[in-house]
């Protein structure tokens, strides 16, 4: 076994992000506590097999996911492996290009992430189909490098690539929508007719 | 199981043959895609981003779509996280004391 005083001063530091995380996969913060807490100990029971060395963080950040998915992904309902229409990766860029002229002096990207909430991106990300929000929390808020990520989630590189795409386009046409419907956009002549061409925003809201 | 095919690697070399080998008046609107995710993997490397932004050249749909995507993930990174409870670090702690060796399962490893 190893030294629980050196296990806790490698290890520890990466409490926050595993939370988060676990947050985000789980969606609620008795099981995300639940979740990090049972990945310290797999990973205080394993850390002998730990090759010094090489990536502790992402070796957490796998036995993590490993017990997300055998305890607690199988229970969360819906979780069948959602597909979702295909969405123009440039979806958008284009749209923000065409209102972007319309605004006064930002630019349409500037204001779509500054004026929405943190509980309304955090809930965008919560709504996206868990197969897609791994990948794309992994990759655009842990920051973990694309091969890491395929070595996580035990998923080839392609699988990665194409989880991402269509993960960051859903979310980005998620969080648009949103912010179009709430007028964070556009003028309001210009919201009546964007909003006629929405279809639904996909579940996102002030969180409750 | 990783994919012995590995198409990042292929998607890297390709990247890396259109920024340093091509000059900026080469730029192809469909190669965006590609380079863009390519200089936003992992913490994003200013180098390279200045590199994808030059290649780009005055191509304003391409360079604005790089800055989305980089606002994108800066908005992720700084707004989609959250600290951990202070009580959590000392309950990992306690449990780490006494911990059940029976409890776990290689499988999750």
């Amino acid at each position: 076994m190893a030294d629980q005083a050196e296990f806790e001063s490698m290890a520890m530091p990466f409490m926050d992000q595993l939370y988060s995380h676990a947050l985000r996969l789980t969606k609620n913060s008795s099981d995300a506590e639940d979740l990090v807490q049972e990945t310290y100990l797999k990973g205080y029971r394993a850390f002998s097999s730990f090759k010094e060395g090489t990536n502790l963080r992402a070796w957490l950040f796998r036995i993590l996911t490993n017990s997300f998915i055998n305890n607690y992904r199988k229970k969360q309902r819906g979780f069948e492996e959602e597909d979702f229409d295909e969405i123009d990766d440039m979806y958008l860029h284009r749209r923000l290009g065409s209102i972007q002229n319309s605004t006064l002096g930002m630019s349409a990207e500037d204001m779509l992430f500054e004026r929405l909430t943190e509980d309304e991106i955090k809930d965008a990300v919560e709504n996206l189909p868990t197969q897609y929000r791994e990948v794309v929390l992994l990759a655009d808020v842990q920051g973990f490098s694309y091969k890491e990520i395929a070595e996580i989630l035990e998923i080839p590189n392609g699988t990665v690539m194409s989880r991402l795409h269509r993960g960051r386009a859903k979310l980005q046409k998620v969080l648009l929508d949103f912010a179009s419907k709430r007028g964070l956009l556009v003028g309001p002549s210009q919201m009546n007719s964007d909003q006629e061409r929405l279809p639904e925003a996909v579940g996102v809201g002030g969180r409750s | 199981m990783i994919d012995p095919s590995d198409k990042n690697d292929a998607l890297e070399q390709q990247s890396s043959e259109l920024l340093y080998n091509s000059p900026t008046d080469a730029h192809k609107c469909e190669d965006s895609k590609m380079l863009i995710t390519q200089a936003l993997e992992g913490v994003p490397n200013p180098q390279l981003i200045q590199a994808v932004r030059s290649h780009f050249g005055g191509c304003v749909q391409c360079l604005s779509a790089l800055d989305l995507e980089i606002r994108f993930k800066l908005a992720m990174a700084q707004r989609a996280t959250d600290k951990a409870p202070p009580s959590l670090q000392l309950r990992i702690s306690e449990s780490l004391q006494r911990i059940d060796l029976k409890d776990i399962t290689i499988s999750d490893l």
